[in-house]
C-alpha cells in the first residue's frame, strides 16, 4: 500500500469518528462524499510512476577510459546528441566517482528517451550546444528602449520595467535587451506559414554562442494591456532560461526537457490556453512545439500567482 | 466536444459555452471581431541564432481554435473558466446541477482539473451515486 493510500485511509477513519458524534445534514453528507471521491481520484492521479530506468552505479568490470579521457569526452563543444552518446559510453566504461557515474548515466538515459520521442534533429535544436558557456560577466541589468519609444507602440513603460524587475536576478542575466518597433521589417514569414491575417507582436533572438536573448515588442491592434505586458515579459524570460541556457550543467538541461516533455502530455497537466491550442498533423512535431511552450507557460503562470498542479509548481521551483 | 464553463467574479457559475453551439452565450458579445485571437509562435534557426516570432492570429466562429480565442477573451475580462470534454464535461454538468454553494462548486471544478483521465470514469460513477441518494 502506498504512502498516499495509507494517509487517505487514516483521514477517513478520523472523519468517521467525528461523524459518529455529530450527525450531518443531507447537504453536508453530499459535500463530504464528493470531497472524498475527488481526494481519492487526485491521489491516484499524482502517484509517482514506477522508475523505468536502472543505472550502473558500481565500477564497471573493465575501465576503457581513464579520467582524462572521460573529461575530454564530456566537455567537447558539441551538440547535445553527441554528448548523450559520449555520456552513455563514459558512464559504462569510464573511470569516474560513483556520484558522477550515477548523474552521467541518468542524463544519458533521459537524453536517449527524449531522442526516441522527438528525434535527433529536434533534440539538438531544442537543447543546442552541450558544454557550459564561459563565466558570464553580464550584470542582471537589461538594456531597455526609451519610455517615449514604448509609448509610441502603446506599451506602458512602467509596467514593463516593473515586470522585468520582478524576474529572478539570474534570469535577467540571460536577457540582453528589450526594445520596441512600430512595425516588423520582414512580413514574408506570414505568407510562408499561411497566417496572412495575423499580426506580429514580438520577436526574440537567442544567440547560441553568448546564450543571450534580445526581445522586441511591436505595436498591437489589440493594444498592450497591463496583463499582456506582464505575461509577455514572463513568457519570453522563461524561454531565455529554459534548457538552452548554458548557465545550467548539460545534465540538468537534459533533465529539465525530459521532465517538461513528461508534463506536457500528462492528462493532469496545466491547461494553458496557448499550449492547448497548438495542433500539428505530425504528432512528434506537435510534442516538440507543446513542450517548448509548456515551460514558458507554467513559469509565467507561477510568477503570476495562478493555481498550478503541484507537479508543475515543483518543476518551476526546481529550475527557477 | 468541449465546453467552456464560465464563473463570474463572485465565483457564481455563469454559463456553459458549448463547441456545438459555437460558444455563443450571454457572457461575451460580438464574437468574431478582432479581439478573438490565438497566439502562434514561429521559430527559425540559423547557425548563430534561434529567432522566435510571436503572432496574434484572429479566430472566427467555426474555426478550430475559436475555443481558445473565446477562453482568452473571457480570462481577460476576469472570468474564471474551465474547459472540459468527454466524461469530465459530464461530471462538470452534474456538479452544476448538484445542490452546492458557489464556493463548493468552484472548489470541485478546481479539483476536476487535477483528475487524470484514468480516474474519471470511476469518479463519475461515484458522483452519480451520491446525487441519486439525495
Amino acid at each position: 500500500m502506498s504512502f498516499e493510500s495509507i494517509k487517505f485511509e487514516e483521514e477517513n477513519q478520523a472523519e468517521s469518528e467525528i461523524l459518529k458524534k455529530n450527525p450531518e445534514s443531507g447537504h453536508e453528507k453530499l459535500v463530504r462524499s464528493l470531497c472524498q471521491r475527488f481526494k481519492k481520484a487526485i491521489a491516484a492521479s499524482i502517484m509517482p510512476a514506477v522508475a523505468a530506468a536502472t543505472f550502473v552505479f558500481s565500477t564497471p568490470d573493465k575501465i576503457g577510459f581513464n579520467k582524462e579521457d572521460v573529461s575530454r569526452m564530456l566537455n567537447n563543444q558539441v551538440e547535445v546528441s553527441s554528448y548523450i552518446k559520449a555520456a552513455d559510453i563514459a558512464s559504462k566504461e569510464g573511470e569516474m566517482e560513483k556520484e558522477e557515474r550515477q548523474t552521467t548515466a541518468k542524463a544519458a538515459y533521459e537524453g536517449m528517451v527524449i531522442e526516441d520521442r522527438i528525434g535527433k534533429n529536434d533534440l539538438d535544436w531544442m537543447i543546442s550546444l552541450a558544454p557550459p558557456r564561459p563565466e558570464s560577466s553580464k550584470s542582471p541589468d537589461i538594456v531597455l528602449g526609451s519610455s517615449d519609444e514604448f509609448k509610441k507602440i502603446g506599451l506602458n513603460f512602467e509596467t514593463l520595467r516593473s515586470s522585468v524587475n520582478e524576474l529572478p536576478e539570474k534570469w535577467r542575466k540571460n536577457i540582453n535587451s528589450i526594445s520596441c518597433k512600430m512595425k516588423p521589417e520582414d512580413p514574408s514569414l506570414k505568407n510562408k506559414y499561411g497566417i496572412e491575417n495575423s499580426e506580429v507582436i514580438a520577436k526574440a533572438r537567442h544567440n547560441r554562442e553568448s546564450g543571450l536573448t534580445d526581445i522586441t515588442f511591436f505595436e498591437s491592434f489589440n493594444k498592450w494591456s497591463e496583463d499582456d505586458i506582464k505575461e509577455a515579459v514572463r513568457h519570453e524570460a522563461a524561454h531565455a532560461n529554459d534548457w538552452k541556457s548554458r548557465d545550467r550543467h548539460v545534465n540538468q538541461r537534459i533533465n529539465m526537457l525530459y521532465e517538461i516533455i513528461g508534463r506536457a502530455k500528462n492528462s493532469n497537466r496545466f491547461r494553458s490556453l496557448y499550449v492547448e491550442s497548438i495542433k500539428n498533423p505530425d504528432k512528434q512535431q506537435e510534442l516538440v512545439l507543446k513542450s517548448n511552450e509548456y515551460w514558458a507557460e507554467i513559469a509565467s503562470a507561477y510568477f503570476s500567482g495562478k493555481d498550478l498542479p503541484p507537479a508543475d509548481k515543483d518543476l518551476v521551483e526546481k529550475f527557477e | 466536444m468541449e465546453s467552456i464553463f464560465v464563473f463570474d467574479k463572485n465565483v457564481n457559475f455563469a454559463e456553459e459555452l458549448e463547441r456545438e453551439k459555437n460558444f455563443k452565450g450571454k457572457t461575451l458579445e460580438h464574437p468574431g471581431d478582432r479581439r478573438f485571437y490565438v497566439i502562434k509562435e514561429i521559430t527559425e534557426k540559423t547557425d548563430k541564432e534561434i529567432i522566435k516570432t510571436t503572432y496574434q492570429v484572429p479566430q472566427s466562429p467555426g474555426d478550430d481554435n475559436f475555443i481558445w480565442a473565446v477562453a482568452r477573451e473571457l480570462e481577460k475580462q476576469k472570468f474564471k473558466i474551465f474547459i472540459f470534454d468527454g466524461k469530465k464535461r459530464e461530471i462538470a454538468r452534474m456538479l452544476i446541477k448538484a445542490p452546492l454553494t458557489a464556493e463548493e462548486r468552484l472548489g470541485f471544478f478546481n479539483d476536476l482539473v487535477l483528475v487524470a483521465d484514468s480516474e474519471v470514469q470511476e469518479l463519475r460513477k461515484g458522483i452519480e451515486e451520491d446525487l441519486r441518494l439525495i
